[in-house]
């Protein structure tokens, strides 16, 4: 194997980085799910991504949309919906968390702010996204408690500034 | 297969000053020591900072990425390739390809390339994680290695990656083919560099030999 790196070149690329996070790969990497060493930290950021993506689904069955309506009425990316609510790890374009906040008469600050695309924080929706995730499942019809857990829920992502 | 090392130098960010370094063509226990270690103390320290300051969105992205567990996994399986950045007897950057892959990209469709399973460099080099970032250029190196290995297999410098979203900004700069969601995995971007990108990043417009 014969590699080269010029001096130069790699003074002109470290330069060019300038901060930019140089990384690749998948989010949810070999055998980290479920991983009883995760630290509590660890577990608190995903919590709150687990959060967004189980809301998403919530509302959209509760609004009795598919899939495809959805990606449809909000002019989303069907896949990235999909993603977003099968996938606790993935992190949704900023128009996209726009569009179903539109649609859904949410605050879309508040939802980018859940979905952790944001610097603001709010202690309201982080306490309640976590009581979110904790009570609620991802599949299966709602029930009565979901119903009120997402009712909850939307009143605090609803109430705009 | 025999582990090579070859000099390299990057950006001490906090001085200004270029240091020198080697990168290796594998990922050695010494490497892992230095991820268990190192790398995942300094990680825990950045996410409970994150955490307690309410700045979950520095928290990069790879937060969950457990080392010593891809290479046991992929132990002994020929297609896959490691590399590393040393930096004074620390790892800076870690990165895991396969070799070969396929284009996907409409005009090199089907045609093998190097794909990047996973690219990290050490949580003390993430600009805003830990700081400012300490050492620049881990990653631009990986990448230069993921393409020169792809020349040398004869795939022309086709490289493909799932970028982080962080780091979709990087590869755009560089002229990769957004491919989009389409081929993802797990919503995140798909990018893949033909042999044009790959001749242009190698010798930055010609200004560098390969």
């Amino acid at each position: 194997m014969k590699f080269s790196f010029p001096r130069e070149w790699c003074i002109e690329m470290a330069r060019e980085e300038n901060g930019y996070p140089v990384s690749a790969g998948t989010l949810d990497s070999i055998s980290t799910k479920n991983d009883a060493s995760m630290s509590c930290a660890v577990e608190d950021v995903d919590n709150m991504r687990v959060a967004f993506g189980r809301f998403i689904q919530m509302i959209r069955r509760k609004r009795g949309y598919s899939h495809e309506q959805l990606a449809d009425n909000a002019d989303v990316d069907v896949v990235e919906l999909k993603n977003i609510e099968k996938s606790s790890s993935c992190f949704p374009a900023p128009r996209t968390v726009y569009q179903l906040a539109k649609i859904f008469n949410l605050d879309s600050k508040k939802l980018l702010q859940l979905a952790g695309l944001t610097k603001k924080r709010d202690v309201e929706i982080e306490n309640g996204a976590l009581a979110f995730a904790a009570n609620s499942e991802s599949i299966g019809s709602l029930t009565p408690e979901e119903v009120e857990i997402l009712e909850t829920f939307v009143a605090v992502l609803a109430e705009k500034r | 297969m025999t582990t090579e090392s070859f000099p390299i130098c990057l950006l001490h960010k906090p001085t200004d000053t270029i240091v020198d370094a080697v990168l290796q063509t594998s990922i050695e226990e010494a490497q892992l020591e230095d991820w268990r270690n190192l790398w995942v103390p300094a990680r825990e320290e950045g996410i409970k900072r994150c955490v307690s300051t309410k700045q979950i969105e520095c928290i990069p992205q790879s937060y969950r990425w457990k080392w010593d567990k891809k290479i046991a996994y992929y132990d002994g399986i020929l297609a896959k390739r490691t590399f590393s950045v040393v930096c004074n007897d620390r790892t800076e950057g870690l990165m895991l390809v396969t070799t070969p892959a396929f284009a996907l990209e409409e005009s090199q469709k089907g045609k093998p390339l190097v794909y990047v399973d996973f690219l990290e460099t050490a949580p003390w080099n993430i600009n805003g994680f830990l700081g400012q970032g300490e050492y620049r250029g881990v990653g631009s190196v990986l990448l230069r290695a993921a393409v020169l290995l792809s020349l040398q297999e004869e795939y022309q410098g086709r490289i493909g990656l799932q970028s982080l979203p962080d780091a979709e900004a990087f590869y755009s700069r560089l002229q990769m083919r957004d491919l989009g969601l389409e081929h993802s995995k797990e919503g995140l971007r798909y990018f893949e560099m033909t042999p044009i990108e790959a001749n242009a990043f190698l010798t930055r417009g010609g200004r560098y030999e390969i």
